[in-house]
């Protein structure tokens, strides 16, 4: 069975992403859910960080075309020429692939008709997956250094937390509203973007609701630190339609807690209760749009 | 149109001919290669005292130029007096300079500086297809400077200068060639 989805993101960074992800995941986790956590933010993940866990990795790779030695014929550019991405240039001396702008979409290789050019694997980054505890699986992706596609990292990140038999699978998504965070988004079930009261916080969460529209995406709010502004989001909300599901306060010993690598639900006296309040709004919406979540 | 030249098929040009104002005659051949909208016919030559020459995007300097030595200068706009541009693929032109004549085949990067990532690759590509012999630009990027590495085109850096008095200056040996490694 498909299992539940459900992405944490933000159009602004710094809004509390992970905070809300890995503290919703133990505590779905806790009353007896399969749960996989899947930390998508490929360019620096940090969900391990609230864990003991020990991830067994696997390389992501994408094919790239190399040229091989081979009858290039003089004035022949098909692959040039058939390259969308402007990944395939004559310089003079036949023809050289710049892998960063390559897409690996293997039209080059088909087209040519002289044989010259064979795919080879790349390695771009890795997954790794690790059980934190019965019922709470952590996926992490993991971008390598120097490279670009965060969106191949997260799409084989969520394969593989899909591929993990979960009942509730939780994406925590990387900031903002391009090419990773649409990556990390499509399809699922329900967004809960968390924000704060902040002018940035206002914002970059009309970003982040302009991009649900365009993927047809259920949204609700969690509004984090509430007192560190005075922006009004839960008007903006009305006015959008979507439901705050959950309020927490600017807190120092939040904040404690979280810099000392600590989880709500275990470090904080009303985190417990924050996040079931947050789980049982989030199963409400999720019923309202017709998913089924297991008991 | 009637007009076909004897490069291609005589029915298929025909039939996709675009006459460019210019007097240039853009093909189905010309636009076939342009799969990202390169190419967009907008190519023109001006010498120092205000006259124009078009030529075909796509052909060689080399065959409107008789001079041995091709200098191509990312430059903000079309003559001698605009200054070397501080960007390189993201340059709205570059100028193919005769260093003897001081003549100056404009060339429109337009088709490189829009797009969204690779234009200064598209820019290398560029030069190479139209003959530069010798590059001159303020500095270029990562991407671009993998590129040049792969052509045989030296590049000299000229920040502050005109496009007129960085040509000089590489004439009289003042300009400090790039090392891409």
């Amino acid at each position: 069975m498909k299992p539940i989805t459900i992405a944490v993101a933000s159009g602004k960074g710094g809004t509390g992403k992970t905070l809300v992800a890995t503290n919703l995941a133990v505590l779905i986790a806790r009353t007896g859910l399969r749960v996989t956590l899947a930390d998508c933010d490929v360019e620096a993940p940090n969900d391990h960080l609230f864990f003991d866990v020990h991830p067994d990795f696997r390389a992501v790779e994408v094919p790239i075309p190399e040229v091989v030695p081979g009858n290039c014929p003089e004035g022949c550019a098909v692959c040039r020429d058939t390259c969308r991405f402007g990944a395939i240039r004559m310089l003079g001396s036949g023809p050289v692939v710049f892998p960063d702008l390559c897409h690996s979409c293997g039209a080059c290789v088909d087209a040519c008709p002289s044989g010259v050019l064979q795919e080879r694997q790349v390695r771009v980054g890795q997954t790794g997956a690790g059980v934190v505890r019965d019922g709470l699986l952590l996926v992490m992706g993991q971008l390598d250094i120097g490279q670009m596609k965060a969106p191949t990292v997260i799409g084989a990140t969520r394969e593989r937390a899909d591929s993990e038999g979960a009942d509730v699978v939780i994406l925590d998504a990387p900031p903002g509203v391009a090419c990773s965070a649409v990556a990390t988004l499509h399809g699922v079930d329900l967004l809960l973007l968390v924000t704060e009261p902040t002018s940035f916080g206002l914002h970059d969460l009309t970003l982040m609701v302009e991009l649900a529209k365009g993927l047809n995406l259920p949204a609700a709010v969690v509004l984090n630190r509430v007192g560190t502004g005075a922006v009004d989001i839960a008007g903006y909300c009305r006015s959008e339609g979507i439901s705050v599901v959950a309020e927490f306060p600017f807190d120092r010993e939040v904040a404690a807690c979280y810099a000392d690598g600590g989880l709500l639900v275990d470090g904080h006296g009303l985190g417990h209760q924050w996040f079931s309040d947050l789980w049982e709004s989030v199963r409400a919406q999720l019923t309202s749009i017709g998913s089924e979540v297991p008991a | 149109m009637t007009n076909c030249d004897e490069s291609g098929p005589r029915d298929e040009r025909c039939a996709n001919e675009v006459d460019h104002e210019c007097g240039y005659r853009e093909t189905a051949d010309c636009r076939r290669r342009g799969g990202r909208g390169r190419r967009d016919g907008s190519c023109r030559r001006a010498s120092e005292n205000g006259g124009t020459v078009h030529i075909a995007p796509g052909n060689s300097v080399r065959e409107a130029s008789a001079s041995l030595t091709t200098i191509a200068v990312c430059a903000e706009g079309p003559t001698l007096s605009d200054r070397v541009h501080d960007r390189f693929g993201r340059a709205g032109c570059f100028q193919l300079v005769d260093p003897e004549t001081m003549t100056v085949v404009v060339i429109s990067n337009d088709e490189n500086r829009g797009g969204t990532e690779g234009a200064g690759i598209g820019a290398v590509e560029l030069l190479v297809e139209h003959g530069a012999q010798v590059a001159i630009v303020t500095k270029v990027g990562p991407k671009a400077a993998d590129a040049f590495r792969r052509t045989a085109i030296p590049v000299y850096t000229a920040a502050g200068l005109t496009v007129g008095e960085a040509v000089a200056a590489f004439g009289r040996g003042e300009l400090t060639r790039l090392d891409f490694g």
